[in-house]
């Protein structure tokens, strides 16, 4: 097993600007215990208070610098009979084997768009990649510094009451 | 249907998934022909909201595909999907036994 969701719902969005960044996280390095690489099973947004069609750009990014944010998750298990936690734990900024979710500004550092898409925001956005597109990122050497992942939107027209989540598998 | 240890509870939890809550009224009913995915949920004549769970097919997944549950206001429905697809006022989905349609009641 060892697969994990982190979810957010009801939210109002941090970021308003051009990115608005939802999830954030960094593998835990290479010399952790465990050697563990994050294999992303599923990304999902969507939001239920502008009841107007009307276009949204979503993406996922990679970054390669440390990403302040302002709000902590925890990421839970998937399967109840699960006996293990992830490896991965809420912060209030990016580092090695931490997740964030709803940051309101990004590092500094450069990024590379990897996944682009658009939706419906009435129909709202499933990323469900078949097994053999799941994305992996191994764990990073530490002179690499804290190279991560992050679903983003564009702006958005209306900032309350969206949801979004990420599922995972640690291997 | 399986409720074993490994799968999730026939309903979700709902603060945990919201997004698998039934929406308020004034959200419109969804155009026809949109599927999931790429789409995130679908809202039928009945303001029922479907959208795929988090249980996959251990076969199918092993197989190179994946087939999750399927989802009607946050309560498994009891079969597995690839696509749910809102066409002609009904809803159906794609199975690995191909197209079933939702009669009120379950997938034939």
């Amino acid at each position: 097993m060892r697969e994990f969701t982190v979810t957010a719902g009801a939210q109002t969005l941090a970021g308003t600007g051009s990115t608005t960044d939802l999830i954030a996280f960094c593998p835990a390095s290479s010399g952790a215990a465990g050697n563990v690489s994050i294999e992303s099973l599923r990304f999902w947004v969507g939001q239920y208070a502008n009841a107007t069609s009307a276009q949204q750009r979503v993406y996922l990014k990679t970054f390669g610098s440390s990403f302040p944010t302002t709000t902590s998750t925890t990421p839970n298990k998937l399967k109840p009979a699960d006996p293990n936690a992830s490896i991965l734990v809420g912060a209030t900024y990016v580092t090695f084997a931490v997740v964030v979710i709803n940051p309101y500004t990004e590092g500094a550092g450069a990024t590379t768009n990897v996944h682009e898409d658009a939706f419906n925001v009435l129909n709202g956005w499933l990323y469900v990649p078949t097994p053999a597109e799941t994305r992996i990122m191994a764990a990073p050497a530490v002179a690499s510094g804290q190279p991560g992942m992050a679903l983003c939107l564009t702006t958005v027209t209306t900032n309350s009451n969206w949801a979004w989540g990420w599922t995972f598998r640690e291997v | 249907m399986n409720e074993g240890m490994l799968e999730l509870p026939r309903k979700y939890d709902l603060v945990r998934f919201s997004h698998l809550t039934p929406q308020p009224v004034f959200m419109p009913t969804t155009e026809p022909y949109v599927s999931i995915p790429p789409a995130l949920w679908i809202r039928d004549n009945e303001n029922a909201l479907w959208s795929l769970g988090f249980d996959y097919n251990e076969c199918e997944w092993r197989s190179g595909r994946y087939e999750y549950d399927i989802v009607r206001n946050g309560i498994k429905t009891g079969d597995f999907g690839r696509v749910i697809e809102f066409r002609r006022g009904k809803v159906r989905i794609f199975t690995c036994e191909g197209w079933k349609t939702w009669n009120g009641r379950s997938f034939v």
